[in-house]
């Protein structure tokens, strides 16, 4: 093995180390919120369903690099200084809870009425109702979907390069950096070759648990 | 099994601007079973639903065993676990077993322990004839054992009254008997019933009296085989040429 390889790959593992980190992180707090968040715009309150739905729609529709730049540039000027990590999970969050919310209320949009009919004339309250007759169902129609969301979720970490996080691709980017600058080759091929491999190490599987599931549920 | 008695007093429904329900008065008595026939669109499934307030109604009121279950305050979900309903679209939980669609309301509502409900359970789905499908998922039945199996989740929390809406409606022919067959059973033991039907030979057969709702008003009613051959109103006339034929 050449004398390069050790310390890149050290050097990107532990780049490698906070990608995962940061992956784990967004979409732990993404989901979590993005299920209460979907839950909320089913409810009948017009009132809860609009602030919701503001949320939902500022940060679906604000590209993620954007809402990475606010919150890493623009709060510090306000006086709230963030750290990057925690920037990045921040705003990879806010984007993903954002899409669960939609995916949730999708899916608990789509069981049929009759279902919350037969619940409410069993004496079902909105509650138990939600929780014994509609989720579990929702939860099987919502599974596919979040299952690609996870997976671009995952994708999406990269952008935390740009507002300076050492993950895996930034740390790639240095090594072959200070490769040339050392003035031999950059090995740009192989480095950038290995980290492609292990996104798709990692999300390929996902892609293809995504597929079964969706498959299972016709 | 004693069941429990309705009365709907001047109750009107409307959606938005268009009144569905105009005024009917009703009264079940315990034990009695009503049929009710009419045009489509002529607000039979609304009366229905009215009964147990899946439709909150416009103005008037609903009595159940004497109670106004329509005045403020009143707890809906206790009420209506004393009304059973069956749909016509059968709406099982697809998600749980035939035993389970029976267990999940009194496990979860009355805290009856899952060894009771079960018990109870498998006595009802004997009841309806499937006692060996109880571990059925709904897609594994077919659309006259879900029916069944609809009638006896209803069953599980006892109620006073049972509310049928076209429930042989979108079935196969050869399969209407078979759930007719229960509803003849459940009939016998005494149970207030509220049906919804097409079925003009149950009518005539178990129910005590037929209302013909057409309009949004209670047109005409009788005794079935009173109002069916001989019909004291040209709605009602013309109706059941169409049907009878
Ligand atoms: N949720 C609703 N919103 C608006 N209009 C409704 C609603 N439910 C029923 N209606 C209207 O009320 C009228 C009566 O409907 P209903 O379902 O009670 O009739 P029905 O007698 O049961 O008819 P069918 O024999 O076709 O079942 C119809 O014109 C229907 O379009
Ligand atoms: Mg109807």
């Amino acid at each position: 093995m050449p004398a390069w390889v050790g310390p890149v790959a050290s050097y990107v593992g532990q780049g490698l180390v906070t990608t995962l980190l940061l992956s784990l992180v967004s979409i732990a707090a993404s989901v979590l919120l993005g299920v209460v968040a979907g839950t909320l715009l089913t409810l009948p309150s017009v009132a809860v369903r609009a602030v919701v739905r503001v949320y939902v729609e500022i940060w679906r529709g604000l590209p993620i690099i954007i809402t990475l730049f606010f919150i890493f540039f623009v709060l510090p000027v306000i006086g709230l200084d963030v750290d990057t990590f925690v920037a990045a999970a921040v705003g990879l969050t806010l984007w993903g809870s954002a899409n669960v919310a939609e995916v949730v209320r999708g899916a608990v949009q789509s069981v049929p009425r009759g279902q919350s009919e037969a619940g409410a004339a069993l004496g079902f309250g909105w509650r138990p109702r939600m929780r014994y007759v509609i989720l579990p169902q929702a939860t099987r129609r919502a599974l596919p979907p979040l299952v690609g969301l996870v997976v671009n979720l995952t994708q999406q970490t990269s952008l935390a390069a740009v507002i300076g996080l050492l993950d895996v691709l930034e740390a790639s980017q240095r090594s072959i950096e200070r490769l040339t600058l050392s003035g031999g080759q950059t090995h740009a091929v192989e480095i950038l070759g290995a980290v492609l491999l292990v996104f798709f190490v990692i999300c390929l599987p996902l892609t293809v648990l995504s597929r079964r599931l969706e498959r299972r549920l016709r | 099994m004693t069941g429990g008695a309705i009365e709907l007093r001047g109750v009107h429904k409307a959606f938005g601007d268009v009144e569905v329900l105009r005024g009917v008065d009703l009264t079940v008595a315990t034990g009695e079973v009503l049929v009710v026939i009419g045009p489509s669109g002529g607000g039979k499934s609304t009366l229905l639903r009215c009964v147990n307030l899946l439709e909150p109604v416009t103005s008037g009121q609903v009595l159940l065993d004497g109670e106004d279950i329509t005045a403020p305050g009143v707890d809906l979900d206790q009420v209506r676990r004393r009304i059973g309903m069956v749909f016509q679209q059968f709406n099982l939980f697809p998600h749980l077993s035939a035993l389970d669609n029976l267990t999940l309301a009194p496990r979860k509502l009355l805290r009856t322990a899952r060894a009771d409900a079960e018990q109870r359970a498998h006595t009802l789905l004997e009841r309806v004839g499937l006692a060996d499908k109880a571990a059925n998922y709904p897609r594994q039945l077919s659309g006259g054992q879900q029916q069944r199996v609809a009638i006896a989740r209803a069953l599980m929390m006892d109620p006073h009254v049972m509310l049928f809406d076209e429930v042989t409606s979108a079935l196969d022919p050869e399969l209407v008997s078979e759930v007719l067959d229960v509803m003849r059973d459940l009939a016998g033991s005494g149970m207030t019933m509220l049906c919804v039907t097409h079925e003009m030979g149950f009518a005539r057969e178990l129910g005590d009296r037929l209302v013909f709702v057409d309009g949004g008003v209670i047109a005409e009613q009788g005794p079935p085989a009173t109002v069916l051959d001989e019909p004291r109103h040209d709605r009602t006339r013309q109706f059941l040429r169409k049907v009878l034929r």
